[in-house]
Protein backbone atom coordinates (compact mmCIF):
# COMPACT_ATOMS: atom_id res chain seq x y z
CA UNK A 1 0.00 0.00 0.00
CA UNK A 2 1.02 3.97 -0.45
CA UNK A 3 1.53 6.24 2.57
CA UNK A 4 -2.34 6.94 2.12
CA UNK A 5 -3.69 3.41 2.08
CA UNK A 6 -4.14 2.54 -1.33
CA UNK A 7 -3.09 -0.71 -3.00
CA UNK A 8 -0.12 0.41 -4.90
CA UNK A 9 -1.53 -2.73 -7.84
CA UNK A 10 -5.13 -2.47 -8.65
CA UNK A 11 -5.01 -6.01 -9.69
CA UNK A 12 -4.15 -6.78 -5.79
CA UNK A 13 -7.57 -6.08 -5.39
CA UNK A 14 -10.91 -8.42 -4.22
CA UNK A 15 -13.54 -8.62 -2.11
CA UNK A 16 -11.39 -10.57 0.63
CA UNK A 17 -8.29 -7.96 0.34
CA UNK A 18 -11.31 -4.60 1.17
CA UNK A 19 -13.14 -6.40 4.25
CA UNK A 20 -9.57 -7.52 5.48
CA UNK A 21 -8.58 -3.34 4.94
CA UNK A 22 -11.92 -2.94 6.21
CA UNK A 23 -11.40 -4.97 9.78
CA UNK A 24 -7.99 -2.84 10.23
CA UNK A 25 -9.97 0.02 10.65
CA UNK A 26 -12.52 -1.14 12.24
CA UNK A 27 -15.05 -0.66 9.75
CA UNK A 28 -18.07 -2.63 8.52
CA UNK A 29 -18.93 -2.93 5.02
CA UNK A 30 -22.33 -2.87 5.24
CA UNK A 31 -24.61 -3.17 2.18
CA UNK A 32 -24.62 0.31 1.05
CA UNK A 33 -20.96 0.30 1.93
CA UNK A 34 -20.21 -2.08 -0.63
CA UNK A 35 -23.05 -0.50 -3.09
CA UNK A 36 -20.75 2.40 -2.76
CA UNK A 37 -17.67 0.71 -3.39
CA UNK A 38 -18.77 -1.41 -6.14
CA UNK A 39 -20.10 1.66 -7.91
CA UNK A 40 -16.76 3.79 -8.00
CA UNK A 41 -15.13 0.45 -9.01
CA UNK A 42 -17.30 0.47 -12.21
CA UNK A 43 -17.73 4.06 -12.98
CA UNK A 44 -13.31 3.94 -12.90
CA UNK A 45 -13.65 0.78 -15.13
CA UNK A 46 -16.24 2.38 -17.72
CA UNK A 47 -15.23 6.11 -17.28
CA UNK A 48 -11.32 5.97 -16.64
CA UNK A 49 -11.68 8.28 -13.02
CA UNK A 50 -13.86 8.54 -10.00
CA UNK A 51 -17.30 9.85 -10.10
CA UNK A 52 -18.46 12.92 -8.56
CA UNK A 53 -20.06 13.19 -5.47
CA UNK A 54 -23.29 14.31 -7.27
CA UNK A 55 -23.10 10.93 -9.66
CA UNK A 56 -22.64 9.23 -6.56
CA UNK A 57 -25.99 10.66 -5.16
CA UNK A 58 -28.12 10.48 -8.28
CA UNK A 59 -26.81 6.80 -8.86
CA UNK A 60 -27.94 5.70 -5.17
CA UNK A 61 -31.07 7.44 -5.06
CA UNK A 62 -31.53 5.03 -8.57
CA UNK A 63 -29.98 1.79 -7.49
CA UNK A 64 -30.98 1.70 -3.56
CA UNK A 65 -34.31 3.36 -3.64
CA UNK A 66 -33.15 5.57 -1.22
CA UNK A 67 -34.77 8.72 -2.42
CA UNK A 68 -33.46 11.02 -0.19
CA UNK A 69 -29.97 10.07 -0.49
CA UNK A 70 -27.51 12.97 -0.52
CA UNK A 71 -23.79 13.82 0.04
CA UNK A 72 -24.59 13.89 3.71
CA UNK A 73 -25.61 10.16 3.09
CA UNK A 74 -22.82 9.44 1.71
CA UNK A 75 -20.82 10.94 4.52
CA UNK A 76 -22.18 8.76 6.94
CA UNK A 77 -20.84 6.30 5.20
CA UNK A 78 -17.09 7.18 4.88
CA UNK A 79 -16.45 10.24 7.19
CA UNK A 80 -13.08 10.94 5.54
CA UNK A 81 -14.52 11.65 2.17
CA UNK A 82 -16.84 9.08 0.64
CA UNK A 83 -15.36 8.84 -2.67
CA UNK A 84 -11.47 8.67 -1.74
CA UNK A 85 -12.63 6.39 1.24
CA UNK A 86 -14.69 4.19 -1.51
CA UNK A 87 -11.88 4.39 -4.05
CA UNK A 88 -9.64 2.84 -1.31
CA UNK A 89 -11.45 -0.07 -0.45
CA UNK A 90 -12.43 -1.10 -4.34
CA UNK A 91 -8.47 -1.10 -4.76
CA UNK A 92 -8.11 2.41 -6.66
CA UNK A 93 -5.75 4.89 -6.96
CA UNK A 94 -6.21 8.00 -4.55
CA UNK A 95 -8.53 10.23 -6.84
CA UNK A 96 -5.75 12.98 -8.07
CA UNK A 97 -8.58 15.31 -8.99
CA UNK A 98 -9.06 18.44 -6.85
CA UNK A 99 -12.51 18.92 -7.81
CA UNK B 1 -9.49 33.31 -4.58
CA UNK B 2 -12.08 35.10 -2.75
CA UNK B 3 -14.41 37.64 -4.63
CA UNK B 4 -12.26 38.98 -7.06
CA UNK B 5 -13.62 41.68 -9.99
CA UNK B 6 -11.89 40.23 -12.21
CA UNK B 7 -10.66 36.93 -13.05
CA UNK B 8 -7.37 35.74 -15.70
CA UNK B 9 -7.46 31.79 -16.30
CA UNK B 10 -4.25 30.70 -17.98
CA UNK B 11 -4.10 27.07 -19.78
CA UNK B 12 -2.17 27.94 -22.57
CA UNK B 13 1.64 26.01 -22.53
CA UNK B 14 4.84 29.01 -22.02
CA UNK B 15 5.91 29.81 -25.12
CA UNK B 16 8.26 32.59 -26.23
CA UNK B 17 5.97 33.36 -28.85
CA UNK B 18 2.72 34.46 -26.72
CA UNK B 19 4.53 34.95 -23.30
CA UNK B 20 5.25 39.05 -23.63
CA UNK B 21 1.69 39.44 -25.10
CA UNK B 22 0.00 37.45 -22.52
CA UNK B 23 2.18 39.68 -19.46
CA UNK B 24 1.05 42.99 -21.68
CA UNK B 25 -2.67 42.13 -22.05
CA UNK B 26 -3.02 40.72 -18.08
CA UNK B 27 -1.28 43.53 -16.75
CA UNK B 28 -3.49 46.13 -18.04
CA UNK B 29 -6.63 43.81 -17.01
CA UNK B 30 -5.33 43.95 -13.43
CA UNK B 31 -4.99 47.78 -13.46
CA UNK B 32 -8.59 48.29 -14.51
CA UNK B 33 -9.91 45.99 -11.50
CA UNK B 34 -9.67 46.34 -7.82
CA UNK B 35 -8.93 43.25 -7.34
CA UNK B 36 -8.09 40.43 -9.59
CA UNK B 37 -7.22 37.10 -9.58
CA UNK B 38 -5.43 35.00 -12.26
CA UNK B 39 -5.60 30.66 -12.03
CA UNK B 40 -3.32 28.80 -13.75
CA UNK B 41 -4.43 25.38 -14.54
CA UNK B 42 -3.29 22.10 -17.12
CA UNK B 43 -0.25 23.53 -19.27
CA UNK B 44 -1.25 27.04 -17.59
CA UNK B 45 1.15 25.94 -14.69
CA UNK B 46 4.02 25.55 -16.98
CA UNK B 47 3.18 29.56 -17.10
CA UNK B 48 4.32 29.63 -13.70
CA UNK B 49 8.34 30.29 -13.94
CA UNK B 50 8.14 32.20 -16.55
CA UNK B 51 5.60 34.96 -15.33
CA UNK B 52 6.89 34.93 -11.68
CA UNK B 53 8.97 37.59 -12.34
CA UNK B 54 6.37 40.06 -13.50
CA UNK B 55 3.71 38.42 -10.47
CA UNK B 56 3.93 41.51 -8.01
CA UNK B 57 2.93 40.83 -4.37
CA UNK B 58 0.41 43.50 -4.96
CA UNK B 59 -2.15 42.06 -2.45
CA UNK B 60 -4.90 42.91 -4.66
CA UNK B 61 -3.92 40.40 -7.09
CA UNK B 62 -4.55 36.74 -5.73
CA UNK B 63 -2.15 34.66 -7.80
CA UNK B 64 -3.84 30.72 -7.74
CA UNK B 65 -1.94 27.37 -9.22
CA UNK B 66 -4.15 24.30 -9.83
CA UNK B 67 -3.60 21.98 -7.25
CA UNK B 68 -3.98 18.81 -9.26
CA UNK B 69 -1.90 20.43 -12.27
CA UNK B 70 0.78 21.37 -10.51
CA UNK B 71 1.53 18.01 -9.09
CA UNK B 72 1.18 16.00 -12.76
CA UNK B 73 3.82 18.09 -13.52
CA UNK B 74 6.37 19.24 -10.32
CA UNK B 75 4.96 17.38 -7.10
CA UNK B 76 8.33 18.37 -5.66
CA UNK B 77 8.02 22.02 -6.47
CA UNK B 78 7.44 24.26 -3.49
CA UNK B 79 5.02 27.10 -4.25
CA UNK B 80 6.73 30.48 -3.63
CA UNK B 81 4.97 33.57 -2.72
CA UNK B 82 2.91 35.58 -4.23
CA UNK B 83 1.60 32.31 -5.92
CA UNK B 84 -0.96 29.96 -3.84
CA UNK B 85 -2.25 26.51 -4.54
CA UNK B 86 -6.06 26.30 -5.67
CA UNK B 87 -9.03 24.45 -6.59
CA UNK B 88 -11.30 24.40 -9.44
CA UNK B 89 -13.91 24.40 -7.07
CA UNK B 90 -12.82 27.61 -5.62
CA UNK B 91 -12.45 28.98 -8.73
CA UNK B 92 -15.78 28.24 -10.63
CA UNK B 93 -16.82 29.59 -7.13
CA UNK B 94 -15.17 33.40 -7.47
CA UNK B 95 -16.21 33.39 -11.37
CA UNK B 96 -19.57 33.30 -10.51
CA UNK B 97 -19.19 36.65 -8.86
CA UNK B 98 -16.56 38.13 -11.26
CA UNK B 99 -17.58 41.14 -12.66
CA UNK B 100 -14.80 40.31 -15.72
CA UNK B 101 -13.46 37.15 -16.59
CA UNK B 102 -10.89 36.71 -19.35
CA UNK B 103 -9.33 33.37 -20.97
CA UNK B 104 -6.34 32.05 -22.16
CA UNK B 105 -7.22 28.44 -23.18
CA UNK B 106 -5.44 25.76 -24.31
CA UNK B 107 -6.11 26.68 -28.47
CA UNK B 108 -4.71 29.66 -28.36
CA UNK B 109 -6.87 32.44 -28.38
CA UNK B 110 -7.80 34.76 -25.90
CA UNK B 111 -11.68 35.98 -25.05
CA UNK B 112 -12.37 38.77 -22.79
CA UNK B 113 -15.61 37.93 -21.51
CA UNK B 114 -18.91 40.31 -20.79
CA UNK B 115 -19.02 42.15 -17.53
CA UNK B 116 -21.52 40.66 -15.29
CA UNK B 117 -24.55 42.21 -15.96
CA UNK B 118 -25.66 44.15 -12.87
CA UNK B 119 -28.49 42.33 -10.96
CA UNK B 120 -27.67 39.35 -12.82
CA UNK B 121 -27.98 36.84 -9.82
CA UNK B 122 -25.64 33.43 -9.28
CA UNK B 123 -28.48 31.22 -10.20
CA UNK B 124 -28.67 32.86 -13.68
CA UNK B 125 -24.97 32.76 -14.61
CA UNK B 126 -25.20 30.61 -17.84
CA UNK B 127 -21.55 29.48 -18.26
CA UNK B 128 -20.60 28.31 -21.59
CA UNK B 129 -17.02 26.44 -22.20
CA UNK B 130 -15.24 25.91 -25.72
CA UNK B 131 -13.01 23.62 -26.97
CA UNK B 132 -11.85 24.08 -30.09
CA UNK B 133 -8.15 22.14 -30.49
CA UNK B 134 -7.69 18.71 -30.16
CA UNK B 135 -6.06 17.73 -27.18
CA UNK B 136 -1.64 17.30 -27.40
CA UNK B 137 -2.05 14.18 -25.15
CA UNK B 138 -3.80 11.84 -22.58
CA UNK B 139 -3.15 15.00 -19.52
CA UNK B 140 -4.58 17.66 -21.67
CA UNK B 141 -7.67 15.85 -22.57
CA UNK B 142 -7.87 14.84 -18.98
CA UNK B 143 -7.72 18.27 -17.85
CA UNK B 144 -9.97 19.83 -20.52
CA UNK B 145 -12.34 17.31 -19.03
CA UNK B 146 -12.21 18.00 -15.55
CA UNK B 147 -12.63 21.84 -16.28
CA UNK B 148 -16.04 20.50 -17.20
CA UNK B 149 -16.33 18.42 -14.29
CA UNK B 150 -15.50 21.01 -11.95
CA UNK B 151 -18.14 23.03 -13.17
CA UNK B 152 -20.33 19.86 -13.05
CA UNK B 153 -19.68 18.72 -9.44
CA UNK B 154 -21.17 22.56 -8.58
CA UNK B 155 -24.35 21.99 -10.42
CA UNK B 156 -23.61 25.18 -12.42
CA UNK B 157 -25.59 26.23 -15.22
CA UNK B 158 -23.21 25.14 -17.92
CA UNK B 159 -22.91 23.95 -21.13
CA UNK B 160 -19.57 22.65 -23.11
CA UNK B 161 -19.11 23.83 -27.13
CA UNK B 162 -16.84 21.67 -29.57
CA UNK B 163 -16.05 23.03 -32.88
CA UNK B 164 -13.18 22.32 -35.27
CA UNK B 165 -10.25 20.44 -33.80
CA UNK B 166 -11.91 20.03 -30.43
CA UNK B 167 -14.10 17.34 -31.96
CA UNK B 168 -11.15 14.90 -30.97
CA UNK B 169 -11.88 15.52 -27.46
CA UNK B 170 -15.38 13.37 -28.16
CA UNK B 171 -13.83 10.78 -30.61
CA UNK B 172 -12.31 7.72 -30.52
CA UNK B 173 -10.28 6.48 -27.08
CA UNK B 174 -10.17 9.41 -25.69
CA UNK B 175 -14.24 9.78 -25.64
CA UNK B 176 -15.14 7.36 -22.92
CA UNK B 177 -14.08 10.42 -19.90
CA UNK B 178 -16.69 12.84 -21.83
CA UNK B 179 -19.61 9.85 -21.77
CA UNK B 180 -20.09 10.34 -17.83
CA UNK B 181 -21.41 13.89 -18.45
CA UNK B 182 -24.08 12.42 -20.65
CA UNK B 183 -25.14 9.75 -19.18
CA UNK B 184 -25.07 11.52 -15.86
CA UNK B 185 -27.11 14.83 -17.06
CA UNK B 186 -24.28 16.53 -15.93
CA UNK B 187 -24.00 18.98 -18.18
CA UNK B 188 -25.01 19.82 -22.08
CA UNK B 189 -22.72 19.01 -24.97
CA UNK B 190 -23.10 20.53 -28.26
CA UNK B 191 -21.21 20.73 -31.36
CA UNK B 192 -20.72 23.78 -33.46
CA UNK B 193 -20.56 23.13 -37.66
CA UNK B 194 -19.76 20.10 -39.60
CA UNK B 195 -18.76 16.80 -38.01
CA UNK B 196 -15.69 15.48 -40.58
CA UNK B 197 -12.66 14.39 -39.19
CA UNK B 198 -13.54 13.47 -35.68
CA UNK B 199 -17.17 11.51 -35.17
CA UNK B 200 -18.03 12.03 -31.46
CA UNK B 201 -19.15 8.86 -29.90
CA UNK B 202 -20.86 10.70 -27.13
CA UNK B 203 -24.28 11.97 -27.40
CA UNK B 204 -24.19 16.07 -28.72
CA UNK B 205 -26.52 18.19 -29.81
CA UNK B 206 -25.20 19.53 -32.97
CA UNK B 207 -26.02 23.72 -33.73
CA UNK B 208 -25.32 25.51 -37.16
CA UNK B 209 -23.43 28.52 -36.91
CA UNK B 210 -26.36 30.59 -36.05
CA UNK B 211 -26.96 28.14 -33.32
CA UNK B 212 -24.12 28.56 -31.72
CA UNK B 213 -24.00 32.35 -31.85
CA UNK B 214 -27.38 32.26 -29.65
CA UNK B 215 -25.64 30.03 -27.12
CA UNK B 216 -22.82 32.31 -27.09
CA UNK B 217 -25.34 35.32 -26.45
CA UNK B 218 -26.97 33.42 -23.75
CA UNK B 219 -23.85 33.27 -21.77
CA UNK B 220 -23.24 35.36 -18.72
CA UNK B 221 -19.75 34.20 -18.87
CA UNK B 222 -17.70 32.77 -21.78
CA UNK B 223 -14.18 30.04 -21.19
CA UNK B 224 -12.27 29.51 -24.11
CA UNK B 225 -9.92 26.16 -22.78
Amino acid sequence: MDTDGHLLDPGDWSETVAEEMARRDDVELCDLRWWLIRFVRDHYRKYGMPPLMRVAVKAMRRDCGAEDASSKTLYRLFPDGPISEACRYAGLPRPESCI
Amino acid sequence: MSKPDYIALIRRKSSPDILPGLEHELHDAIQKHDSSAVFLHGDGVEMLSAIASAASSDARVDWCVCKTSLERRSAAETLRSPFRLATLTAFYESVLLARHVDSWGAGGKSFGTRALASGASEASHRLLLEVGFAPLDQRQHRETLEMALGAAALELDVSVLFFGDGLAHLAGGLAHGWSQVTDFGLLDIYVEGPIDRFQPEVAVQRLDTAGAALLRAGAVTILTL
